[in-house]
């Protein structure tokens, strides 16, 4: 018998040494460093932009998830997808299927990390500009229109978008192996979350059922045009404090829904369990989000 | 002997279509050729053997433990290494990077342990100079030995190889058999191959899988035998032999009963393996 | 003949290419209708950022080795490889075409139908010349990437400058010409397999 064999290791070391292989696979994706670029360039756009007033027309947030978060779903869907390319080799190793889902998973906080780096340099070249009078992400929480949690938790709308894209990715890979399903997703996602903004933020805006699809979608934009202004300062109606807690429960269910797929006995059991306690935790704080 | 493979009736199925038919087998340390014909049955057998399909029924025991016990399975799959038939590469890797995402799943997590033993086996196979080489740019003999170096991390026990030669070249093919032949002291190698030349040069005994059932299992001068007195030469084809083929020097080689006064020689493996096969076929006539 | 013209149909297209091209582009246009009936302004950005693409996008899907099985053998065929492309390009650009007029038309401004048009015959025109660079896939990707980031920029230019006003018009229409420059002049690239230049 052979001495060089491994021993059998504690299943979290396996998974802590895949999920730096899989978190350094996610950053050298192209389509990620182009999304990095594009946040750079919005960023140099919003800071330098002659209509300072608002801190450019194109909040930072949003840019942060529309790059971040879309691109994630395509790098999400592709590192899975093309890990699966051995799939007549894997199932022979030991390591399942469940622990390469939960690698894939830590690695989606790559984005998380590099939105928290880029938002953080977007506030400082935002105090470092004096014409710049807006505070980062449109909503003053200085002037005591709204409170610092809802004014965090909207903040943090971007970087928990950047994990629930590509946890969603990663989602989309395990349960629709079909030819530009990562795509598909990514533009299903980008329409939905347009329609439901577009319902949130217009005419109909303070009617409940814009109010309930609003806050149905993974990320809400909390800035609020208010009277037609054209200026945001106003908080739009809701909690985003209850909203941000939705968002977390959306990506949890997600991380649930990925490694069920192909689960088995008490592992699937478990996490069956936890996913419908995520989902309670989803439906409550989805109310406290549209009435709070 | 110790008994690393113990196959009880063992069935497998793909809708209507039976690939193994109540297989039972038992392998000790050493090498065993798989031959038989397409459709036989014998990725489906490896495919067992590798734990990643599970049978319809029949019992598999691998290394003395039971493979349809989950813990038992993840054991097993920390003793053996893989070759599928068709082993496709997860896009943007290098050879190395391949080979090391192998040994993360194989839970080798010691960075600098797991690095050693990447080299040592892509050193063994001969592509150590091409390490950090993207497999795409690999040509298929290349990629075939990189499939081989990540089923050799960890000097498993057991060794599952589909049909590993397709693809070499005359040179490499005699490199391979020398290394299968090394691997083999220790472990026990299950070769499926088309390629009866490799049967002969590496293996100790051949299982012949026909129509999903095993129709010869045994060493293989005992497979060879069975077709001494079976095999003659003539200078045109003979329509009497139940297969027959063309030599190097320009004759024919028979298989079957030789007709009275025909030239007939030593059989080799090939030979065995015709008559085994196309008398099968004769009878199911 | 019916025999034929599924061949025909199947040579041109890489037919396995049109049923995922279809559902994303079908998808793209129910979606800017259906945005439009809670905001006018965010149906003309859906329409603007994504339609340019769909033509780019089919150009990706049916030339992708992934895909067409036989990638290998049309290259090896004497059916000339430009002449496929083109014709593939032009097919998904009359399909887009035919959809973003009508779309156009439903959503009462007929004109940025034409114009999104002209926005995606040169983002096509720049996939195709990219496909002398890179494999058509990556240059389909690479188009889709470069034009986001043009309307990123022009948007964020402050007061929601269009894209489509004249002076970009005018640059649409140059850029189609630079890159069909381009295409012509590399042409030669295209009759050998991309994955072994």
């Amino acid at each position: 018998m052979s001495t060089s064999v491994a021993e059998p290791a504690q299943r979290r070391q396996v998974l802590g040494a895949l999920a730096r292989l899989q978190a350094r696979r996610y950053a050298r994706h192209p389509v990620f460093v182009v999304a990095v670029l594009l946040v750079l360039l919005g960023i140099f756009q919003a800071v330098t932009a002659p209509d300072a007033d608002n801190g450019g027309e194109w909040d930072a947030t949003l840019s942060f998830v529309i790059w971040l978060g879309l691109s994630g779903v395509i790098v999400g869907y592709r590192l899975t997808v093309t890990e699966d390319k051995a799939i007549d080799l894997l199932p022979s190793a030991p390591t399942n299927q469940a622990v390469r889902t939960q690698a894939l998973f830590i690695a989606c906080l790559v984005p998380v990390l590099a939105t928290v780096a880029l938002m953080a340099l977007y506030g400082l070249a935002n105090l470092a500009v004096p014409e710049t009078s807006a505070a980062p992400f449109h909503l003053r929480p200085d002037t005591g229109e709204i409170g610092w949690p809802d004014y965090l938790a909207s903040v943090l709308e971007a970087p928990v978008s950047a994990f629930g894209g590509a946890a969603l990715g990663v989602v989309v890979a395990r349960w629709a192996r079909v030819t530009g399903a990562g795509v598909l997703a990514v533009i299903l996602l980008f329409l939905v979350e347009v329609i439901a903004l577009g319902a949130g933020e217009g005419a109909v805006g303070d009617a409940l059922w814009a109010r309930l699809l609003v806050n149905l979608m993974p990320y809400r934009y909390w800035a609020f045009q208010g009277a037609g202004d054209g200026v945001y300062t106003t908080m739009a109606p809701g909690s985003a404090v209850g909203h941000i807690v939705y968002a977390i429960a959306l990506c949890g269910l997600a991380v649930t829904a990925g490694i069920l797929k192909g689960a088995t006995g008490t592992l699937r059991t478990s996490w069956i369990r936890t996913g419908a306690i995520l989902f309670g935790i989803a439906a409550v704080s989805y109310l406290w989000a549209v009435f709070g | 002997m110790i008994r690393t493979v113990h196959l009880s009736e063992v069935v497998q199925h793909y809708g209507s279509a039976c690939a193994l038919d109540a297989v039972s087998l038992s392998l000790t340390p050493g090498v065993t050729g798989l031959l038989g014909p397409n459709g036989a049955g014998k990725t489906s057998l490896l495919r067992v053997l590798a734990t990643v399909q599970e049978p319809v029924s029949g019992t598999v025991s691998l290394l003395g433990l039971d493979a349809s016990d989950e813990r038992d399975r993840t054991s097993i799959r920390r003793r053996l290494g893989y070759v599928p038939q068709e082993l496709g590469f997860p896009r943007g890797f290098t050879a190395f990077g391949f080979v090391e995402y192998m040994a993360v799943l194989k839970e080798w997590v010691d960075a600098e342990r797991r690095r050693a033993e990447v080299r040592r086996v892509l050193a063994l196979v001969g592509l150590g100079s091409v390490a950090t080489t993207k497999v795409t740019k690999l040509s298929g003999g290349m990629r075939r030995r990189l499939g081989l170096a990540q089923a050799l991390l960890g000097s498993p026990e057991m060794l599952l190889l589909d049909e590993p030669t397709t693809g070499l070249d005359p040179e490499q093919r005699a490199a391979f058999r020398a290394l299968l032949l090394d691997v083999g002291r220790n472990a026990t190698l299950v070769v499926s191959t088309h390629q009866t030349e490799d049967v002969a040069a590496v293996c100790d005994r051949v299982v012949v899988l026909d129509d999903g059932k095993a129709v010869f299992d045994g060493p293989v001068p005992e497979f060879v035998g069975h077709a001494t007195g079976r095999v003659w030469v003539g200078d045109a084809p003979d329509g009497s032999a139940l297969a027959h083929r063309r030599t190097a020097s320009g004759r024919y080689r028979h298989v079957g009963s030789p007709p009275a006064g025909s030239e007939v020689i030593a059989p080799d493996v090939e030979d065995a393996y015709l008559l085994l096969v196309n008398a099968a076929q004769e009878v199911t006539r | 003949m019916s025999r034929r013209l599924t061949s025909n149909v199947h040579v041109t297209l890489g037919a396995r290419a049109v049923l995922p091209w279809f559902v994303l582009a079908a998808t793209v246009w129910t979606g800017s209708l259906l945005v439009d009936r809670v905001s006018a302004f965010y149906s003309e950005l859906v329409l603007l950022t994504l339609g340019p693409l769909m033509p780019a996008a089919g150009l990706g899907f049916s030339y992708s080795p992934l895909l067409d099985a036989e990638y290998e053998l049309v290259v090896a065929s004497p059916y000339p490889t430009l002449r496929l492309l083109l014709l593939r390009a032009v097919v998904f650009l009359a399909a887009t075409a035919a959809a973003l007029l009508l779309i156009g038309e439903g959503l009462g401004r007929p004109g940025l139908g034409a114009r999104v048009l002209v926005c995606a015959t040169a983002v096509l025109a720049v996939g195709l010349a990219a496909s002398t660079i890179l494999a058509p896939p990556l240059a389909a990707a690479f188009v889709a990437a470069a034009w986001l980031a043009v309307v990123m920029l022009v948007l964020g230019m402050g007061e929601l400058r269009d894209p489509t006003d004249s002076t970009g018009m005018a640059v649409a229409a140059a850029t189609a010409v630079l890159a069909a420059a381009v295409l012509g002049g590399r042409r030669r690239v295209l009759s050998t397999d991309w994955r072994y230049s």
